[in-house]
């Protein structure tokens, strides 16, 4: 019967090609949405999580957060506070050449840190990063006046190190107030996507007042009064703190009631809204992935009635002779599964691409390294599961439909 | 039923090689005696198709005793019914009124289930267009009902290998339908219908589509089965030449035998 109903899905070449095609379509977007909307969710949790991050400031918007290097010492001081990091992510990018090379710059996006803070923040990254800044502190920022001296150091990612053929302490060039300024690689970095290196994406990673100066955040314009955006205060406490529940909430108190205007939100609360806007996120990608499937499986089932109305007269014949609704039904069945599982398979292979293209936009877009969430166990689940269902519903009907063609009717048909 | 049931009482048919009774060549059973009841029989069957307000009786009360080892002709005009009598025979459709007795058993009244069954396993079916799958090769064709009865696929394709020899296909059991003549697929076809033991084989204007040679070939075949098996065979043709050969032929008007 197996054969048989492989043997079928060779009458019609084109159509049976067609069909695959479009299963397989709907399965890489089913597969690499799910995968995408996955990963985002572990991805974000294990880096809030694995990052010593206890307490979380933000100010509402781009660089919502004034005084960032005031504030974050504010809190160093606080009782129970082991460190607590200010540091900038931005959506626009600086320019970044080789020494002396006109042409088109590289554009990445930078990102800006005080090391010495940093480092316990993001032990998770540790693994991945290649030498490290060798000014601890932030001299540039000096106390506000943002006239202390330049370390002129830079990280950056793998793909623009290779691309600018840079190695750590190689001379780069960054483009500071419309001028090109030397500054020397420290550190290289490799963002992970499952398990492979995520090539193409560039990122730097400079000390926050100078990366503040270049980006205009130093200083406000007008007044030339401080400004010292920030996005981020990231809080670590000590480990007595950490532990105790009472003690971490009255601090938590404490910080919410020093800086109203800010969100300050523990742990806990982090994961759960990224979790959500996480889970939301996905659930919005998995809709998109199951509106191509149920066109996959709508194509599906659409080809097989066709399948079914072209052999009627082949059906009612089998019918006679014997051969049982419950056969017929298996036949056309297995028929359409057979096209399904085929597809879904491939489409995974295929959805691993798509996964890649989306990570990639997502990594460029949002800063978010998606790491290879893409074949996980849960992710394998919910595939199989809605490949399954699609499946069975696009291939029921027309079975069902075959196993009850009426067999004297439809031969008369036939013959006339 | 089980596997190895289906398979014995398909080998208990072949062992049995239907020699038991003589082929009645005379209906009624009159012969020597006692009389032997027959096969199949219709009795007062009326079957009506209504098409909006006209009503078609395409059979019209119709009596039918049919023996075994018959191998009865019906002839008769274009719609008198003879399509129509060979699927109520065959547990193919259902009368509006009157009963058919398989074996002395009423079968009108079984459900649908219960007649698939008995034309799997008691009737064999041929039709004038051949009807085999065109992706099966001859050999598979054949096994189809057999696997269906739930024999094994190695003694399927034994028993369809012998079939196909003794309809003369032997040399063609791996040949789709596209690569066989009209009449090759009709002796394939012939051998499907008797993939498993049928009592009855029911053909509905097998030769209608042959010419004279292969139409005399496949009328021959079906004669011998009766011969020399004991199948009884209901043969609906409008060829006189077909219908001489058989041992008693009966013409239809109007859903009625005259
Ligand atoms: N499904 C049907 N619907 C309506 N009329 C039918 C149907 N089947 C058969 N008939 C009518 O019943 C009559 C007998 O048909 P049929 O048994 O096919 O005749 P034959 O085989 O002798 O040509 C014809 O008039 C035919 O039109
Ligand atoms: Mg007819």
């Amino acid at each position: 019967m197996i054969s048989l109903a492989f043997r079928n899905l060779g009458r019609r070449k084109g159509r049976t090609l067609a069909v695959l095609v479009s299963v397989i379509v709907a399965g890489s977007l089913l597969s690499s949405t799910i995968g995408i909307g996955d990963g985002l969710v572990s991805t974000v949790r294990n880096r809030v999580e694995s990052a010593r991050v206890d307490i979380f400031i933000t100010g509402g918007q781009l660089h919502g957060i004034t005084r960032g290097h005031e504030i974050a010492g504010e809190i160093e001081e606080m009782e129970g506070v082991n460190l607590s990091s200010p540091m900038l992510f931005s959506p626009t990018t600086i320019q970044v050449r080789r020494p002396g090379e006109a042409g088109m710059p590289l554009t990445p996006y930078p990102v800006g840190l005080i090391p010495s803070r940093a480092g316990v923040l993001l032990p998770g990254e540790n693994d991945s990063t290649t030498g490290w800044f060798s000014v601890p502190d932030d001299p540039h920022y000096a106390g506000g006046s943002y006239e202390g001296p330049w370390t002129y150091e830079i990280g950056v990612t793998e793909a623009l190190a290779r691309d600018l053929n840079l190695s750590i302490g190689d001379p780069i060039e960054v483009m500071v107030d419309g001028e090109w300024r030397n500054f020397t690689v420290v550190m290289t970095y490799r963002p992970i996507l499952g398990g492979q290196a995520f090539s193409g994406v560039y990122l730097v990673f400079l000390h926050l007042s100078e990366l503040q100066t270049i980006l205009s955040l130093d200083v406000d314009p007008s007044t030339g009064a401080p400004r010292d955006a920030v996005d981020t205060i990231s809080v670590s406490l000590e480990e007595e703190y950490r532990m105790d529940r009472d003690l971490y909430v009255s601090l938590l108190d404490t910080i919410r009631e020093e800086y109203p205007f800010y969100d300050v939100e523990s742990k806990e609360e982090i994961v759960g809204e990224m979790e959500s806007n996480m889970a939301m996120a996905s659930a919005f990608a998995l809709a998109v992935g199951s509106v191509g499937f149920v066109i996959g499986a709508l194509f599906v089932s659409t080809a097989m009635l066709m399948a079914v109305d072209e052999r009627r007269g082949e059906i009612a014949m089998m019918r006679a002779i014997g051969i049982s609704g419950k056969t017929i039904f298996s036949i056309f069945f297995l028929e359409a599964l057979m096209i399904i599982m085929m597809g879904t398979l491939l489409g995974f292979g295929v959805g691993h691409l798509f996964y890649g293209f989306m990570a990639d936009y997502i990594m460029r877009s949002a800063g978010i390294v998606i790491t290879g969430y893409m074949g996980g166990t849960g992710m394998m689940i919910k595939y199989t599961a809605a490949a399954l269902a699609f499946g069975l519903l696009s291939s029921f009907y027309p079975a069902a439909k075959a196993s009850r063609t009426p067999a004297a009717a439809t031969l008369r048909e036939d013959v006339l | 039923m089980t596997r190895e049931a289906a398979e014995k009482s398909v080998s208990d048919g072949s062992n049995t090689k239907r020699t038991a009774g003589t082929p009645t060549s005379r209906p009624g059973g009159e012969s020597g005696g006692g009389t032997t009841p027959p096969v199949l029989e219709a009795v007062e069957v009326t079957k009506i198709y209504r098409m909006g307000p006209t009503e078609i009786r395409a059979l019209d009360s119709l009596s039918l005793s049919i023996y075994k080892g018959e191998l009865l002709t019906v002839m008769g005009p274009s719609g008198s019914g003879k399509t129509t009598l060979l699927n109520v025979l065959g547990c193919l459709d259902v009368p509006d009124s009157g009963k058919v007795l398989l074996d002395g058993e009423d079968v009108t009244r079984l459900p649908e289930k219960a007649r698939t069954r008995i034309r799997l396993r008691k009737i064999g079916f041929i039709f004038q267009q051949f009807y085999l799958i065109p992706t099966l090769t001859a050999l598979e064709n054949v096994m189809l009902p057999m696997l269906e009865a739930g024999l094994s696929r190695k003694r399927a394709a034994e028993r369809g290998r012998s079939l196909l020899e003794e309809v003369g296909m032997g040399d063609r059991a791996d040949h789709r339908p596209s690569q066989m003549s009209g009449g090759e697929q009709q002796r394939t076809a012939i051998a499907r219908a008797l993939a498993n033991n049928p009592e009855i084989i029911l053909a509905d204007e097998p030769t209608g589509e042959l010419d004279t040679t292969n139409a005399g070939m496949v009328i021959d075949l079906l004669r011998r089965l009766t011969a020399e098996e004991g199948i009884t065979v209901v043969v609906v043709t409008h060829d006189p030449r077909v219908a001489e050969k058989g041992t008693r032929t009966i013409n239809m008007v109007d859903g009625r035998v005259v």
